[in-house]
């Protein structure tokens, strides 16, 4: 069993709890992390005894999003109009964001279920994380959102797919904050249950499905989710991903070098306030207060 | 029926020949050409007497393609963009563009419910080889020269070459942007039929004269079975993405590839930046650059 430094590995109750373990980093998602989580799942794949995985976060978070310090063209010291680093091109920093990215699907196709455990925030591409589990149980402390976008980042189609149309653009296009019981009417999530029994909730389900030969399960959920792919999903997420490009890389000078600038002068803090501090309150979640 | 300037509209024998009509620059293809080309099909479209179209060139040659005569902004180095532009400007201009001059207009022809022939003379490169591979029919002449030398300043293919030529075909020539006759067009798929030059519109004509022979709801309906076939397979998905991967393939100026011809374009225009271009890859395995090693 490998080393794992940025998760907890836990085998339980048929099945195994895998922590996204840097709480003191709201547990973004690092280049590092998510090597691990796949050799995690390598793992689980190898192991028999495990029928389900239930995938959680250490801390208040579930996750944050992907780790904006380690990310490629995050390079705060950026030449304007032009809106990149210096000695950068805007061919070199197109193929930087230009990254089929699969990491996430493969959850999707994973031939155990993965039960998404949300017990806090899920922000961003920890929103994505959390949508890609084939099953997702929430905390009432839940807080899913995509504040991205307010500092030029694209939105998941899997949100498109969930919540639909409507719903998804109401909060893709705002970055705007649901909490747990929102996400469960627009069907993010398939129940929210008190803080204290979420793991208990999930590792439930886990002995349940254990009650199902595996290969039933693998079949039932090959024809939910390549049922999904066929109609479409694939191609979806393949534009997806290259929409995403431009996403990332237009940044407009009188939007984005502001909160460059607070960011270089006094850290991440003052760069989250003068980003959302327009947005609040917000329509759900511990920021609508106020 | 409106006055156009960079196109000439004229009937005849049940049909109508289109033509791009700015022989002085070889045809190139501007805003101005593309917008009257987009009245006289729907004009045409909306004419019961005509039962097909032909789009050929003046002049002798059918397009060089994109008309870049405008587009001499000078380069910030080493980002790759206009001076005192920004990424987020030109990245948004260019796929708003390339959505609307290519995709919308690619889906227009395409979706058209007469038969519309290319008769392909002389030069046809870059988006010229767009616009007539997406035809339904492709006509060559002797003289034809397919190409899409953009590629080697910067730009995108489309994937009507790899619809048409299959995929190591299209490679082959969209990796290089080399030129190719009109008899390797006919080898790999691009075109129809090559004839003598002066045969060219003759040829077409009595096409459409077949055409017309045939009830036009059965015409309709069998462009309907080849293109919407080939849309279920994905091709309309592929053009969508396509539209988004030549944004990007426009933004990928490199200071090592692009300075040198965009100095040679300075201090000699437009010929001077074709030579500088294309002198490391001659001669060309097809065409009349082909000679003289």
């Amino acid at each position: 069993m490998p080393d794992y430094e940025e998760i907890l590995y836990e085998k339980q109750r048929k099945g195994v709890l895998i922590t996204l373990n840097r709480p003191e980093a709201m547990n973004a998602i690092s280049r590092s992390l998510l090597r691990e989580l796949h050799q995690a799942l390598d793992e689980v794949e190898k192991d028999d005894e495990i029928r389900a995985v239930v995938l959680t976060g250490a801390g208040r978070a579930f996750s944050s999003g992907m780790d904006q310090g380690n990310q490629p063209g995050r390079r705060r010291d950026k030449v304007w109009p032009y809106g990149m680093a210096p000695g950068q091109s805007a061919a070199q920093l197109i193929e930087m964001w230009r990254h089929d990215d699969r990491n996430f699907l493969r959850l999707w196709e994973f031939g155990k279920p993965i039960i998404g455990a949300i017990n806090g925030w899920a922000m961003g591409a920890g929103s994505w994380l959390a949508l890609f589990t084939h099953i997702t149980i929430a905390s009432e402390n839940a807080v899913f959102a995509q504040p991205e976008v307010r500092h030029g980042s694209n939105t998941s189609f899997m949100w498109t797919l969930l919540a639909g149309f409507k719903n998804a653009l109401r909060y893709g296009l705002t970055g705007d904050h649901i909490d747990a019981q929102e996400a469960l009417r627009i069907g993010l999530v398939n129940k929210v249950v008190p803080a204290d029994k979420l793991l208990d909730e999930c590792f439930s389900l886990v002995e349940r499905i254990a009650l199902i030969p595996p290969e039933t399960i693998k079949i039932n959920l090959a024809i939910a989710t390549m049922g999904l792919e066929m109609m479409g999903l694939r191609d979806a997420l393949l534009l997806d991903n290259q929409l995403s490009v431009p996403a990332h890389v237009m940044l407009r000078e009188e939007l984005r070098r502001p909160l460059d600038d607070a960011r270089a002068q006094e850290g991440i803090r003052k760069y989250l306030q003068l980003r959302d501090g327009p947005f609040q309150p917000e329509p759900f979640g511990p920021r609508s207060k106020r | 029926m409106p006055n156009y300037e960079a196109i000439l509209y004229e009937k005849q024998r049940r049909g109508v020949l289109i033509t791009l009509n700015r022989p002085k620059v070889l045809n190139a293809l501007n805003e101005r050409l593309l917008g009257e080309l987009d009245e006289a099909l729907e004009e045409a479209r909306k004419d019961p007497e005509i039962r097909a179209v032909v789009l050929t060139g003046a002049g002798g040659t059918f397009s060089t393609g994109e008309d870049i005569s405008g587009d001499d902004r000078p380069t910030a180095w080493p980002y790759g963009i206009a001076e005192n532009s920004s990424l987020v400007y030109e990245y948004d201009r260019i796929r708003d563009q390339d959505h609307k001059t290519f995709l919308e207009r690619h889906f227009y022809r395409w979706e058209y419910p007469k038969p519309i022939l290319a008769a392909v003379s002389g030069w046809c490169l870059g988006a010229a080889s767009w616009l007539a591979l997406t035809c339904h029919l492709t006509f060559a002449a002797d003289d034809a020269v397919f190409g899409q030398p953009q590629i080697r300043h910067a730009s995108g293919t489309d994937f009507i070459w790899v619809v048409l030529a299959g995929f190591k075909n299209a490679l082959r020539y969209s990796l290089t942007g080399d030129h190719i006759d009109a008899q390797e067009a006919l080898r790999i798929g691009l075109v129809n039929k090559v004839v003598p030059k002066d045969q060219l519109l003759e040829e077409c004509f009595k096409f459409v004269e077949r055409v017309a022979l045939v009830p036009p709801e059965t015409v309709k309906i069998n462009l309907h079975i080849s293109r919407m076939g080939l849309e279920m397979m994905g091709l309309r998905k592929a053009w969508i993405l396509n539209a988004e991967l030549c944004a990007m393939a426009r933004l990928t100026k490199d200071e090592q590839f692009n300075r040198g011809m965009e100095e040679a374009r300075r201090r000699g225009g437009l010929k001077a930046f074709f030579e500088t271009r294309d002198a490391p890859f001659q001669p060309e395995p097809f065409g009349p650059k082909a000679r003289k090693a």
